[in-house]
């Protein structure tokens, strides 16, 4: 019986060994002749032109991120294109609430999942890093709002595009020469730097900290800081000791909106305090800042006085319109993060128009070969996406470069003082003491 | 000069405030010997309470304060009572669950904030919020002061009760030993209730504290809370001294390593103290000052 059994088992392992050894042991059968086959036809795109849409809408970058979104929403009401090419244009909406693993997750949700055909996006430095990356390597084009980290676009991304975005370290452009023509002749002879410590507070201070040693103007003060920290009296304390003629800070909102109300608390006199950009350009600095806010100096981007006009999609636009518009419907002023988000928008609608005017259809390699021949007048001036190298040896792709402006709080409001051809007022400097204010 | 007594002064005030919320957690260890993870969070909540009535009825968060631990003494008590002594002292596939569950509190609270009021960052500035004297070339912030005028009037408080009642004496014996403390007839359990509830208002008036001279948002909390562990291990477990020695210490070494070392390193100074007191002195200042 145990024979039998034996006898079995070795069987059926023969059986199963054969059964999977043998078909390797036949030789390959030569492959049928294919008909040739004729080439795919790709069926044009059906249904709605996608653009999506990844910004901070909610969290601690939301002020930027929204508007920008509202930007893009008041650029769209205004230049009214519903359609190109029978198909009807939606913005999908992606909030990466200023988290760049969430702004990456949703870079791919939305190249993927929903198939959008452009990408629109981008506050902070950190999201646009990861967000740039995955859109190039899921070959979907990304116009760049915001997200001014200057290796971003000097990756060589082909699918990234940087028109109405500035890169960190050409921020303080517009500031070299109030430095050269105002502040050195007034007695600036020592700054203190000081950066929230992110990727684009960093980056910011590389491209400052040559300017100034160009100039012969000690950094008796150069640190980074946590954006996030309760107070910045330590900070504060050392810059005062250091007896700097300027400040050069380069801060979020909520930090900035800090930052001014500690250093006049600590009495931190100087001749100048700038901002570069970011938190002290916001209209909410003032309501953080209070009275602080007064005489405190900022690099900008953008002006709403600014004379950039033009026509697109048939619509004649001016810079002002804009402003008017925004401020209308949302009952705040934008900054020049909202008209990065209004200058998106106009690249990407030029670019969809000139790929249906050429009788292409509108998808992602014909968007991408459109906005690499982008040259047009938009709310943050002329944008070209160009190949270039700065003169610190930077190489972009696909990068225009918005001119920049030296901004004022004066009385409440911000004023243009610099360049002086297109000031809307005088500057004050040195600025007053706090104790004397 | 100036520049070290101004820095001395900032550490001594923001070290009050840490201290105040601080003691909670020492406390809420030292009896139940448990890491509350979600002290931060409900630190966070006594933040939104106070914004939320400042926003509604234009309260200023210092009086603000009073309703805020009031709710918080409810909700600790409910947390505890419903969700953490359901956990404790069972066994469970993973040992400390109840750190876990804390854990989760802590992160599920974050994000119901979060749906209610947003992520966005949201602050209680009044003109008090930038009041300021001036002595001898530094500045004193006023909110500064007050908070920590608070934070030393609430655990002087504290520890009296602690000492001087009770209930408070009931407290202590149970951190000391819970069976002796059972076996002489405190209610161990519900004694483990009320210091929970306690330690969460504590954390409230913190938040509260803190609210006029920063900001908050849902995520507010990470930061306090590391600096809760610094402190409750720099002071010892269930000492209200310990807490505020080392709430002090803390805010005084956080302040001249950013001051005189890097802004940016300011709580790798924390962490460098939690790491040495951990090594070097493994029950806290306690063991040194006695309770």
């Amino acid at each position: 019986m145990n024979k039998v059994k034996l006898g079995l088992v070795l069987g059926l392992a023969v059986v199963l060994v054969a059964a999977f050894a043998l078909p390797g042991c036949v030789p390959e059968a030569a492959p049928p002749e294919a008909p040739p086959e004729a080439p795919p036809e790709v069926p044009p795109p059906t249904g709605p032109i996608k653009i999506g849409i990844n910004l901070s809408l909610t969290g601690p970058k939301a002020k930027f991120g929204v508007m920008d979104r509202n930007s893009l929403e008041v650029a769209r009401a205004k230049f009214g294109v519903a359609e190109i090419a029978g198909r009807s244009i939606t913005f999908v909406v992606e909030d990466n609430r200023g988290d760049p693993s969430i702004a990456k997750s949703a870079e791919e949700k939305l190249a993927t999942l929903d198939k959008v055909d452009l990408i629109i996006g981008g506050y902070s430095s950190a999201c646009g890093v990861t967000q740039a990356a995955a859109a190039n390597d899921l070959e979907v084009p990304h116009i760049l709002v915001t997200s001014s980290k200057d290796d971003i676009t000097m990756a060589g991304y082909e699918w990234v595009f940087s028109g109405p975005r500035v890169p960190a370290s050409h921020y303080a452009d517009a500031v070299w020469g109030f430095v050269d023509e105002v502040l050195i002749p007034g007695g600036v002879k020592k700054v203190a730097l000081y950066y929230e410590m992110t990727d684009w507070g960093t980056s910011s201070a590389k491209g400052l900290r040559p300017g100034f040693e160009e100039r012969g103007i000690e950094l008796v003060y150069d640190s980074p800081y946590d954006s996030t920290a309760t107070d910045f009296k330590p900070m504060l304390s050392a810059v005062k000791a250091a007896k700097p003629d300027m400040i050069m800070a380069v801060s979020y909102l909520m930090d900035a909106g800090l930052l001014a109300r500690q250093a006049a608390e600590l009495r931190v006199n100087v001749l100048c305090y700038m901002g570069q950009a970011g938190g002290y350009t916001m209209p909410e600095f003032l309501e953080l800042a209070g009275e602080n806010a007064n005489y405190v100096l900022t690099t900008a981007n953008w002006s709403p006085l600014a004379a950039w006009k033009g026509t697109l999609a048939g619509v004649d636009w001016t810079n002002k319109e804009y402003y008017d518009a925004y401020l209308e419907t949302y009952g705040a002023e934008p900054d020049y993060h909202g008209a990065q988000g209004y200058a998106a928008w106009q690249v990407a609608l030029d670019a969809l128009l000139r790929v249906d005017a050429a009788g292409k259809p509108i998808n992602r390699e014909n968007i991408k070969a459109a906005l690499e021949e982008t040259k047009l007048m938009t709310a943050m001036g002329l944008i070209e996406h160009k190949e270039w190298t700065d003169d610190m040896g930077h190489h972009y792709y696909n990068q225009g470069l918005p001119l920049t402006y030296v901004m004022q709080w004066l009385n409440g409001v911000q004023e243009v003082v610099w360049p002086l051809e297109g000031k809307s007022a005088d500057y004050v400097f040195p600025v007053p003491k706090y104790e004397e204010r | 000069m100036a520049l070290f007594g101004q820095t001395f002064i900032t550490g001594i005030l923001i070290g009050g405030i840490y201290a105040v919320i601080a003691v909670g957690m020492t406390l809420i260890m030292g009896v139940m010997k448990i890491i509350n993870l979600a002290h931060g969070a409900l630190m966070m909540v006594g933040m939104y309470v106070c914004l939320a009535l400042f926003r509604s009825l234009g309260w200023h968060p210092y009086m603000g304060m009073i309703p805020a631990m009031i709710i918080l003494l409810g909700i600790g008590w409910l947390v505890q009572k419903y969700s953490i002594e359901r956990v404790f002292g069972v066994e469970t596939i993973l040992p400390e669950s109840q750190v876990l569950l804390t854990l989760a509190l802590g992160l599920g609270i974050t994000e119901v904030i979060r749906l209610i009021f947003t992520s966005d960052y949201q602050c209680t500035y009044t003109p008090f919020s930038a009041k300021c004297f001036y002595t001898a070339g530094m500045s004193i912030s006023a909110p500064y002061l007050v908070g920590f005028i608070l934070a030393m009037a609430f655990v002087a408080g504290l520890h009296i009760f602690l000492t001087r009642t009770d209930l408070g004496r009931s407290v202590v014996a149970t951190a000391q030993d819970r069976d002796a403390a059972t076996y002489m007839g405190v209610d161990a359990g519900r004694i483990t209730n009320f210091t929970f509830a306690l330690g969460t208002a504590l954390a409230a008036a913190g938040g509260a504290m803190l609210l006029p001279i920063f900001y908050t948002y849902p995520d507010v909390w990470h930061p306090y809370l590391a600096k809760c562990f610094i402190i409750t291990i720099l002071g010892g477990m269930g000492s209200t001294v310990g807490a505020l020695s080392g709430g002090l210490l803390l805010g005084v070494a956080e302040t001249f390593g950013a001051t005189y070392w890097s802004p940016g390193y300011r709580d790798v100074v924390g962490l460098i103290i939690f790491l040495l007191v951990l090594l070097l002195l493994p029950g806290g200042l306690k063991k040194v000052i006695g309770r």
